[in-house]
């Protein structure tokens, strides 16, 4: 019963973690579709905001619907004037709206504003700057004579016939009566949202705008599949690395009879603790790899045979051996040091008890104990952090990748970021935070059942 | 005094001293007869032949250029420049000063490690203590209160994200509320009619969702998105780093609650006040210095690893990581690396040693 109310937690932060993602992409300061646009095969350029087709991109991307099933706003401001493509207009209209509480004579100016931005025939296109230059700081004015004012000399300069002369004609005066409005909070429901189409886009097998990179084209699946492997290949080696040499350097410390050997070596152990992990892994590519230097191991992991391939065989994975030990090292640095003294502390812990006193006493050999009866209970109390070091070595992963030029997950998700490739970033904050959240499960249902029993064991034996 | 407190009370005196220690305008200039602090002010000043000026020990500013001593000097190499103009820790490829470099970046780091463990204690120490407290029963809602929570959410929500007004305003009525509503409770606490509030379950969960998300996977895609600078990073690493506070703080409280002197101060009717400035901060003391020490740490090993990436700060402000990163570009500038590395090693060491020392435990981490 506690492992499925678990996993019913996990589902729940899942999808919390998802439209928290979405919501953070809606107060993003820059525009959305710049980077997407830009490097589109078909536009050496970014398209302009005002331009027809920027519109049916961004409606494409689903970019003008809110980020989940239900939001709050305000009465004077209408839920669709958060979700315009361009960020002066949208600034504008939620600013001036909220300080008069009249949204729909806001609008009705604005557009014909644009109106008159496209009609460039009428004026010339340097006084069309101006206007918007002028426009845009008026944004932040915070006066609303000045806007009437700004709107009047506007409409006195234009020809009686043009649509912007009529549409700021029709409206007199801005006033600012309605101002209370914005104080006053609504609840909206939304059918139709970006969390709900980025679900049935994954429910329907990839078939969707959320299903594909917007970088690539392709679909996520497939875009994630091999630096998944990569990455998950560099971390099992890692893990297997961190347990055998933590558990061979803190047993051999620990059976050490110097013990000024034994101090010197903890406090150097806590002083390397204290490196991080580039400053490392930096300093290592600097001698083992350098042209001028040793060039014992290769540095930049994208000459790897495992990285020619769109597949990964066991053959490829063999022959680019050399190219695993420098991110392996950097990657286990710090937790081979931190697993030591951690286990190097609960050695002491358990020493101290009886029944390795009782061992002692039937004449086992020092080196037994310490390998076959405290190991295993000094295994059981660190386990926390054997659970939790997967996720925290997917994100020193994030490093090392970039250090060593690695294909993995890492480098996908700071390609994904700082080309703004939405689909693939929720995604793999999706993966991770399941993953993270499946080992909090697993931890839990562990300590419960194998950590428990055994010591509801020993207790009824006492 | 310890070395640990020496070792950041040395890069403190570094980090405010900056533009004393490293500035490309004169500390003191007499120029016909007036006296002026051209360091103080952001304008460019032109000097005369006849003016009479000291110059800062380094006489680099953190980022600008040096053309003459481009494309990577090392500290040993002959360079164009006097004695005591040289670049002492070498250039990088554009012929910035790289100790220059170093003392803004003792300052970035220092600050944003500060402010960021900070905001984490703020949020640690409220939602770990709150739910502690939360588990004793002592808190409890009335029914006003009860009947008050959901529209005064409602409302702050409102108030924090849709209304247009200055930020301090918006905080101010966000403090006012919850004052608010904790004076509705005072005022008819003897109600017998209300729900005890527990908030312990809810607590634990957040913590899980929160350390499930990997600080630095979380604070690359956010700042992918939103906009560069010191503020962004400060406020998303104390929001990424609160976890172990609030558990540390609570597995405390819990504790400090079952002993005999938390009793005797309760049964001698001190009031909630009382009991919390006289006999539980006192206690949390020492384990919330160790947590607050090793989240400065963590905070700049983020911000080093952030800057590294390069997501960190804007591109114009350097620190230790984004020197590393220029060091990794090329294979023979080794002081690109080694000082930066060893400044931030010695930091880090100095955080963990004093947290270590609070923890009275010499082995644990």
């Amino acid at each position: 019963m506690r492992i499925i109310s678990k996993i019913v937690l996990v589902i729940t932060s899942f999808i919390v973690v998802i439209a928290f993602s979405f919501s953070l992409i809606r107060y993003q300061s820059n525009r959305p579709l710049q980077a997407v646009t830009a490097n589109n095969n078909f536009s050496q350029h970014a398209i302009s905001v005002y331009d027809p087709s920027y519109l049916k991109l961004y409606h494409l991307y689903g970019l003008d619907l809110p980020s989940f099933y239900f939001s709050i706003s305000n009465l004077a401001l209408p839920y669709s004037y958060k979700y315009l493509p361009a960020c002066d207009e949208k600034d504008f209209l939620i600013y001036w709206s909220c300080k008069t509480g009249s949204p729909e004579t806001i609008y009705k100016v604005y557009q014909s504003l644009i109106q008159f931005h496209n009609e460039e025939w009428r004026i010339p296109p340097s006084q069309v700057l101006q206007l918007q230059r002028l426009s845009r700081e008026l944004i932040y004015a915070r006066n609303i004579d000045s806007l009437n004012n700004y709107y009047r000399q506007y409409a006195e300069n234009l020809p009686r016939e043009s649509l912007t002369f009529k549409a700021i004609a029709s409206v007199n005066t801005i006033n600012a009566s309605g101002a209370w409005k914005q104080w006053v909070p609504t609840f909206h429901l939304h059918a139709t949202n970006q969390f709900g189409l980025w679900f049935s886009d994954w429910w329907n097998n990839g078939n969707g705008i959320y299903a594909r990179s917007w970088m690539s084209k392709n679909t996520v699946d497939s875009v994630i599949k091999k630096p998944l492997i990569i990455t998950l290949i560099i971390t099992i080696i890692t893990i297997i690395v961190i347990v055998f040499y933590s558990i061979v350097i803190a047993a051999e410390l620990f059976l050490n009879k110097e013990k000024r050997i034994v101090d010197y070596t903890l406090n150097v152990l806590q002083f390397l603790y204290s490196i991080p992990a580039f400053f490392i892994g930096a300093i290592l590519v600097f001698i083992f790899a350098n042209p001028y230097q040793l060039q014992l191991f290769p540095a930049n992991f994208s000459f790897a045979p495992i990285s020619e391939n769109d597949s990964i065989t066991i053959l490829a994975l063999l022959k680019s051996w050399k190219y695993f030990i420098l991110p392996v090292v950097t990657l286990s640095f710090g937790a081979v040091v931190f697993f030591t003294l951690m286990l190097h502390r609960s050695f002491e812990e358990e020493y101290a008890k009886n029944y390795v006193l009782s061992a002692k006493m039937m004449g086992v050999n020092n080196r037994t104990i310490v390998y076959k009866y405290v190991l295993k209970n000094a295994l059981y109390s660190s386990s926390t952090f054997l659970f939790l070091l997967f996720p925290a070595l997917l994100s020193g992963a994030v490093i090392v990748e970039q250090l060593f030029s690695i294909a993995g997950i890492g480098n996908l998700l700071i390609t994904a970021a700082r080309s703004q490739d939405v689909p693939i970033l929720i995604y793999l904050f999706g993966l991770i935070g399941l993953v993270t959240a499946l080992c909090f499960v697993a931890l839990d249902y562990f300590q419960q059942k194998i950590v428990g029993r055994l010591l509801s064991k020993k207790e009824e034996k006492e | 005094m310890k070395w640990g407190y020496k070792i950041i009370l040395f890069f403190t005196l570094i980090a405010v001293m900056a533009p004393l220690l490293s500035n490309d305008k004169p500390i003191l200039l007499i120029s016909n007869g007036n006296l002026s602090f051209p360091f103080l002010n952001e304008e460019r000043i032109q000097i005369g032949e006849n003016d009479f000026y000291i110059m800062p020990l380094i006489p680099y500013r953190a980022g600008a250029s040096d053309f003459n001593n481009a494309d990577f000097k090392s500290p040993f190499d002959s360079q164009d420049n006097s004695m005591f103009n040289r670049h002492w820790l070498g250039t990088t490829l554009r012929g910035c000063d790289v100790l220059a470099g170093i003392i803004s970046g003792a300052r970035y780091a220092l600050i944003v490690g500060f402010c960021s463990a900070l905001i984490s204690l703020i949020i640690g120490l409220l939602l770990g203590a709150g739910s502690a407290f939360s588990n004793t029963g002592l808190m409890r809602l009335s029914w006003l209160q009860l009947l008050l929570l959901f529209p005064l959410l409602l409302f702050d929500f409102n108030v924090l994200f849709n209304v247009q007004a200055s930020l301090i305003f918006k905080v101010l009525l966000f403090l006012v509320s919850i004052f608010l509503f904790f004076y509705i409770g005072r005022l008819n606490h003897k109600s017998t009619v209300g729900v005890k509030l527990n908030f312990e379950n809810f607590e634990s969960q957040l913590t899980i969702l929160f350390s499930s998300v990997p600080r630095l996977f979380f604070i690359v895609a956010v700042m992918g998105i939103f906009h560069q600078g010191i503020l962004t990073l400060i406020l998303l690493l104390g929001i990424t780093g609160w976890m172990e506070i609030a558990r540390v703080a609570r597995a405390e409280i819990y504790k400090i609650q079952s002993m005999d002197f938390y009793a005797a101060a309760k049964l001698s009717g001190a009031s909630w006040m009382r009991i919390t400035l006289k006999q539980l901060l006192p206690n949390l003391k020492p384990l919330l210095m160790a947590v607050f020490a090793f989240s400065f740490a963590g905070a700049i090993m983020s911000e080093a690893s952030l800057s590294f990436l390069g997501f960190g700060l804007a591109t114009d402000q350097v620190t230790w990581g984004s020197l590393i990163l220029e060091g990794k570009e090329s294979f023979h500038a080794w002081w690109l690396i080694l000082f930066p590395g060893i400044c931030l090693s010695f930091c880090l060491h100095a955080l963990f040693s004093i947290a270590r020392s609070w923890n009275n435990d010499k082995y644990s981490l």
